[in-house]
């Protein structure tokens, strides 16, 4: 049963929007996610993966309703959450929480760590006044920051004891389902294992879905069941990760593996995987949006736009495969 | 043969006094890099690489101050030399690239005049003929259209191309050393890829020596022809980088290449080096490293003198031969 759907998202933010833009018909839009679908079930983690203007983010923020999606559906335990009331997306909210990229700039610097953790817990009332305290320690427990910190303020904790406390506020709401964006990528390398452990254990604790947002490729395949390659706003690959990273399939994945740098007692021979750069957002390319930068493109990758479709065990969009 | 020396680095000490106290950001270390070799700094942020990277060239700026030290360059102190000949030997004998290519370039110049301003700062070159080399080099670090681009403002471009402008600017002068920090880190997978590569095939094609800064080992270990991993301040080890990789000596380290995730092995929990570096403004006596370290026991003497591990390899723990061991983990 999944617990998440996502079906033909779209979102793309206005630029050149004023008055006067609109009267010339000259409005143009970053096209940051371009019909994604897919669902993830429960106790999955479904990883988005891609460079920076893929869309991964825009796609993590727009399911948790802080964009409003330009088209598409999503469906959260089965119900649309478009068609929900105000007072069903205020309850939807406590079961879908945020784990955010900077630790620095996601807590507020002029709360305590009593106050940064009980501000939700009030907002949603999940325990008692009498109550806050005890809950509070139990989730600073939980994710290995001492009691004693509770009146800190957070520039006196480290980046690691920060997306802690983070983590803690998350978990406070009792959440099902967390969006992490980016969540180590702001530590140090001996930190990142920390953060990584103390994830898995509260999925296994707490049973957890989570969407993981990441563009560093060795992590993700730590911490994932399924894996969705992006590019422009569109899913390329996606499906078990076993599966994609054992033998990846699409043109783009296979650069993007060959790029990531790997421990060698040798010096690398050949370093460059893919050439030139991301297309512009606003201004999409026709057919395949990697036509440009693959070197098995065919005629049909620059006019047809290739849809998802099944190869060896997994989704995949792309003409080598018709 | 003997190869040339053209950096000797020996104790150098940055100190920053901050209201706090003395930070000691380079605590005496000392390395060599020849000519056309590829030196790699890595460490965790606050280690001090990208101080030592700066005090090489006098980028230290108030409260810092480098208290002792050598940095000898072909033979001369830099330490020693007066700002007037610094300038001669910055940005045209070493030159420097920096992390962000957007505060890096000045951005209301344009491209052209940014690399020109070197030529004719530093070699002479009239005006024209400084245009004519800056298409040049923009097309050597692999801008398409250079007679275009070279009319752009920074903000025209993607940030892959900046750090290839940053790249050319550097290059401009033909120096013999390059200190790079953190070149990429700014940079998606794809491009960093790509940008290591053209500074590979620059350095190998002008025989320039280079000295990389990075917190990633895996990239270091791809291009590095020597290693130097930084812990508070301090060079804990250092050496070839084939040996340092294969065959870790300190259990720093050794915990550092355990806990980065391998595409090609499954496990279910990350190795984990447990707790943080310590205050910059705190440090303990003797090792830096002991809070954390499992080999830890009360004999651990003062760990902070460079020892032989083998030829060519070097390590401040004197338990290094004990635990230098083949990791399992399929380096390639």
């Amino acid at each position: 049963m999944s617990l998440l759907e996502v079906g033909n998202l779209k979102k793309h933010f206005a630029v050149n929007s004023g008055l006067l833009d609109r009267l010339r018909k000259n409005e143009s839009y970053v096209h940051a996610v371009n019909g994604v679908s897919f669902d993830i079930k429960k106790g999955e983690t479904l990883s988005l993966v891609g460079e920076s203007g893929c869309g991964k983010s825009t796609i993590g923020r727009t399911i948790l309703g802080l964009y409003e999606p330009t088209a598409g559906d999503i469906y959260y335990d089965g119900s649309r959450v478009g068609d929900m009331s105000e007072k069903e997306k205020f309850k939807l909210k406590e079961k879908m929480q945020m784990i955010f990229q900077d630790p620095y700039s996601s807590l507020n610097p002029r709360q305590k760590v009593r106050e940064i953790i009980s501000e939700p817990i009030r907002t949603h009332n999940i325990v008692s006044r009498e109550e806050m305290d005890d809950y509070i320690l139990k989730l600073l427990d939980k994710v290995g920051v001492d009691g004693s910190y509770l009146n800190r303020y957070p520039h006196q904790f480290s980046g690691g004891q920060r997306q802690r406390i983070g983590i803690a506020r998350s978990l406070a709401m009792e959440p099902e389902f967390i969006v992490a964006d980016e969540p180590i990528s702001a530590l140090d390398v001996s930190i990142q294992a920390q953060i990584l452990n103390l994830m898995m254990d509260l999925q296994e604790e707490f049973h957890l879905t989570y969407l993981f947002i990441a563009h560093d490729l060795s992590v993700v395949k730590h911490i994932s069941d399924r894996v969705a390659i992006m590019y422009l706003g569109k899913v390329f690959e996606i499906g078990d990760k076993k599966e994609i990273f054992d033998h990846p399939v699409h043109p783009y994945t296979e650069a993007l593996f060959g790029s990531i740098p790997e421990l060698t007692e040798k010096t690398k021979e050949n370093f460059v995987s893919l050439e030139g750069d991301v297309p512009d957002p606003i201004q999409l390319p026709s057919g395949c949006y990697f036509h440009s930068r693959c070197k098995y493109a065919k005629d049909i990758c620059r006019e047809v736009e290739p849809e998802l479709k099944e190869v060896d065990g997994r989704q995949v969009a792309c003409h080598l495969y018709d | 043969m003997q190869k040339e020396k053209i950096l000797e680095v020996n104790d150098l000490k940055t100190y920053f006094h901050t209201r706090e106290g003395i930070v000691k950001s380079v605590n005496g270390v000392s390395f060599e890099v020849n000519k056309g070799e590829i030196l790699g700094i890595v460490g965790e942020s606050g280690a001090g690489k990208s101080v030592t990277g700066f005090s090489l060239l006098r980028l230290i700026e108030e409260p810092g101050e480098i208290v002792a030290g050598e940095v000898k360059f072909k033979g001369q102190d830099l330490l020693k030399m007066s700002e007037k000949e610094m300038n001669k030997i910055r940005g045209n004998k070493i030159s420097m690239i920096f992390q962000d290519p957007m505060t890096s370039l000045n951005p209301v110049l344009t491209v052209g005049r940014q690399i020109t301003e070197v030529l004719i700062f530093h070699q002479n070159y009239s005006r024209k003929d400084a245009r004519k080399r800056a298409v040049e080099l923009l097309e050597m670090v692999g801008i398409s259209s250079p007679e275009k681009r070279i009319d752009h403002y920074p903000s025209q471009l993607s940030g892959g191309m900046r750090q290839r402008v940053v790249i050319a600017i550097a290059l401009a002068s033909n120096p013999e050393l390059l200190i790079a920090d953190e070149p990429t880190t700014a940079l998606d997978v794809t491009i960093q890829a790509q940008i290591i590569g053209l500074m590979k095939n620059l350095i190998d094609k002008f025989n320039t020596s280079m000295i990389i800064i990075s917190h990633d080992l895996a990239l270091i270990s791809e291009i590095a022809d020597k290693v130097m991993v930084m812990y508070a301040g301090d060079i804990i080890e250092y050496g070839d980088k084939g040996k340092l990789i294969s065959e870790p000596a300190h259990p720093y380290t050794q915990g550092l290449i355990d806990s980065l995730p391998v595409l090609g092995r499954d496990q279910r929990r990350l190795n984990q080096i447990k707790g943080i570096m310590p205050s910059p403004l705190n440090l303990p006596e003797g090792c830096k490293f002991k809070s954390r370290c499992d080999y830890a026991d009360d004999d651990c003497p003062d760990c902070t003198e460079l020892i032989k591990v083998s030829d060519g390899h070097f390590a401040t723990c004197k338990k290094a031969q004990v635990f230098s061991k083949k990791l399992m983990r399929g380096v390639g």
